[in-house]
């Protein structure tokens, strides 16, 4: 009896003191006042505190490392904790409502109604916060520290956290809230819609998160064993810079990385005949290069005509009536020795000449003097009088057409 | 997606998350990698993951005299390439303030990089030291950027990183990484015992730091 009463007085004093206790805890040191000296010298007295330097005082050892030990415990069971409490609660108020209910008390019924759909509510909103939470750190693998060591620590850390949830929302989901909850359709609803529907999803994502967690642990140390081989290597590199490695390759039994195949240069062609080829033979087509031997065939064909490649066309010039007899008589007139007259062949030949006046005719043979090279092949003769005034003119009768020098 | 992967694997890709998202995660899927490796399987090779499954290779499915020729040979590369790998993720292990070893799928920071082996004269000496690992670390501008620069390119056509982002420029660590992890595994294990022991080396490590 006389031992609960000590310790009562020690907390109750360390109550009435808890600011100076937390300013010393929080700077260290805390200096001595005309408010506070007082209570400093009964902490003293309870060697809670001890004497500092010129007028502060600090922490005694024992009572800091209590205190740490205090916050650590508080940090790591933190978030269990806080689950831990808000389900008690939410099973007490259930009871308490319950009660209320079967003692027709309504009032306290309704404020345990309005308890319990904060507390419902209070306790989805948590866990999503710490899912959220939780989930940004292992995606990001612990970027808030850098060291490898920091992050394996990290990483045991929440393990911890993360078990002691998932156990928590585990054990919680098997108990009998529901059931007692049963008759009160507004609870029931509450219940069933903020946390009940939700609860496997928060279960699978723990879990999901602890095989995360149980991967990086494989991988850090994994991590950390790459790290002391690169520094290992290094070492070895810098004290050795010829040190090459064996060759290993003539080894009867080879590793698979040493089996590496050696790249192949692989070039395709697109199936013409394949329309899943199309879009490929087009980029082919539009990245060809300009052609600067062929020509583009730029004669449109006409609709509906299909031309026949392989006849040629050829166009047969078609020779006038005059022109077919001015070629007759020319081969005629210079197969002759003596030459043929052009006015006796109009007479001879008038089917030849149908329309075609002398007078023409004998004008359209005398054009040939201009047309044909008069010479070695051809001779032209004119038979002509001369004009009466002597003015340079001449009256032609008629051509005779006769074999040039080379062929008499 | 079966005829790109397959086609990247037989161009010697290795497919991880960082250099081929889509194949990888195609890939991830067993009833995929059974089709790959069936296929491959008929033209003398096989579907290989690395250690931690973070990339996909094609290796040799059997050993003949040909393919022994071509093993010896990529393997002197695999060798070549050693101590400079080593020596950039030791520089980024020091001087990104990230005491870790890199893993695929890490962002190297150029301008953390940068900023470091400009100030700092143990960082600049591990940087020039590249230049005595082969004529592929030689660079006519001297400058640490020069330098950092053409370190960082070559890191990049051996497959160890990509570019992730230009304009914040940064880089990401590819899975080909753990291909390299496995290489210095095997070798610690039956090449390095009788070099340094771990006590030793710590020593050597914490000696290194000290001066």
């Amino acid at each position: 009896m006389s031992n609960k009463t000590n310790v009562r007085l020690i907390l109750e004093r360390l109550h009435q003191s808890s600011d100076i206790i937390a300013e010393a805890f929080d700077n260290s040191r805390i200096s001595a006042t005309e408010e506070n000296s007082k209570r400093i010298m009964l902490l003293m007295q309870q060697r809670i505190l001890t004497s500092d330097i010129y007028d502060t005082f600090q922490l005694r050892y024992s009572m800091r490392q209590f205190l740490n030990t205090v916050l650590n415990t508080n940090k790591l069971m933190d978030s269990g904790t806080d689950f831990s409490i808000s389900f008690n609660r939410l099973d007490e108020y259930v009871n308490r409502h319950n009660d209320a209910f079967l003692e027709s008390r309504d009032e306290d019924r309704q404020n345990y109604q309005v308890c319990i759909r904060d507390l419902i509510n209070a306790i989805a909103g948590s866990i999503a916060d710490e899912l959220l939470h939780i989930s940004s750190l292992v995606d990001s693998k612990f970027a808030t520290v850098t060291t490898i060591a920091e992050k394996m620590k990290e990483n045991e850390w929440y393990m911890n956290r993360a078990t002691t949830i998932l156990n928590l929302l585990e054990t919680f989901s098997f108990s009998d809230i529901e059931q007692r909850l049963l008759g009160h359709r507004d609870l029931e609803l509450t219940y069933e819609l903020l946390l009940k529907s939700r609860m496997s999803q928060f279960i699978d994502t723990f879990r999901l998160i602890l095989s995360k967690l149980d991967k990086y642990k494989y991988e850090f140390r994994k991590i950390e064993a790459q790290a002391k081989l690169l520094r290992k290597f290094s070492t070895h590199l810098n004290r050795y810079p010829d040190w090459t490695p064996s060759d290993w390759t003539s080894n009867e039994e080879l590793l698979d990385w040493m089996c590496i195949a050696n790249p192949l240069s692989l070039s395709f062609y697109p199936d013409a005949n394949d329309t899943s080829s199309e879009k490929l033979l087009v980029d082919i087509a539009l990245n060809l290069p300009a052609s600067k031997t062929i020509n583009a065939y730029k004669r449109k064909r006409p609709a509906g005509i299909l031309l026949d490649m392989d006849d040629a066309p050829v166009v047969q010039k078609e020779f006038s009536l005059l022109e077919k007899a001015v070629s007759a008589y020319m081969n005629l007139a210079i197969s002759k020795e003596e030459g043929l007259s052009a006015r006796h062949w109009w007479l001879n030949n008038p089917e030849m000449l149908d329309k075609v006046s002398e007078e023409y005719w004998v004008h359209r043979v005398l054009s040939e003097r201009l047309n044909r090279k008069v010479g070695p092949e051809i001779r032209i003769d004119l038979v002509f009088t001369e004009s009466e005034d002597f003015d340079g003119n001449i009256k032609v009768s008629d051509i005779v057409v006769s074999q040039g020098y080379a062929n008499v | 997606m079966f005829e790109p992967t397959v086609l990247a694997l037989l161009q010697g890709a290795f497919i991880c998350d960082q250099t081929n998202a889509n194949a990888y995660q195609w890939l991830r899927d067993g009833n995929n990698q059974k089709s790959v490796d069936d296929f491959l399987l008929k033209i003398g090779r096989k579907l290989v993951a690395t250690n931690n499954g973070n990339a996909f290779y094609a290796a040799w499915q059997t050993v003949g005299q040909n393919e022994r020729t071509e093993i010896k040979n990529i393997f002197a590369s695999i060798k070549h390439t050693i101590a400079p790998v080593v020596n950039f993720l030791e520089m980024c292990m020091k001087y990104t303030k990230e005491d870790t070893a890199p893993t695929s799928g890490e962002r190297v920071n150029y301008s953390d990089l940068l900023v470091a082996v400009s100030d700092n004269a143990n960082a600049l000496e591990m940087l020039q030291s590249f230049t005595n690992m082969g004529k592929e670390f030689v660079s006519f501008d001297a400058s640490p950027k020069g330098m950092l620069d053409r370190v960082i390119q070559q890191m990049i056509k051996w497959g160890y990183l990509v570019e992730n982002s230009k304009k914040m420029n940064t880089y990401i660590f590819t899975g080909k990484l753990d291909y390299f992890y496995e290489i210095l595994t095997f070798l610690n294990e039956n090449e390095m015992p009788g070099s340094l022991g771990d006590e030793e080396e710590s020593k050597a490590s914490m000696q290194e730091t000290l001066l």
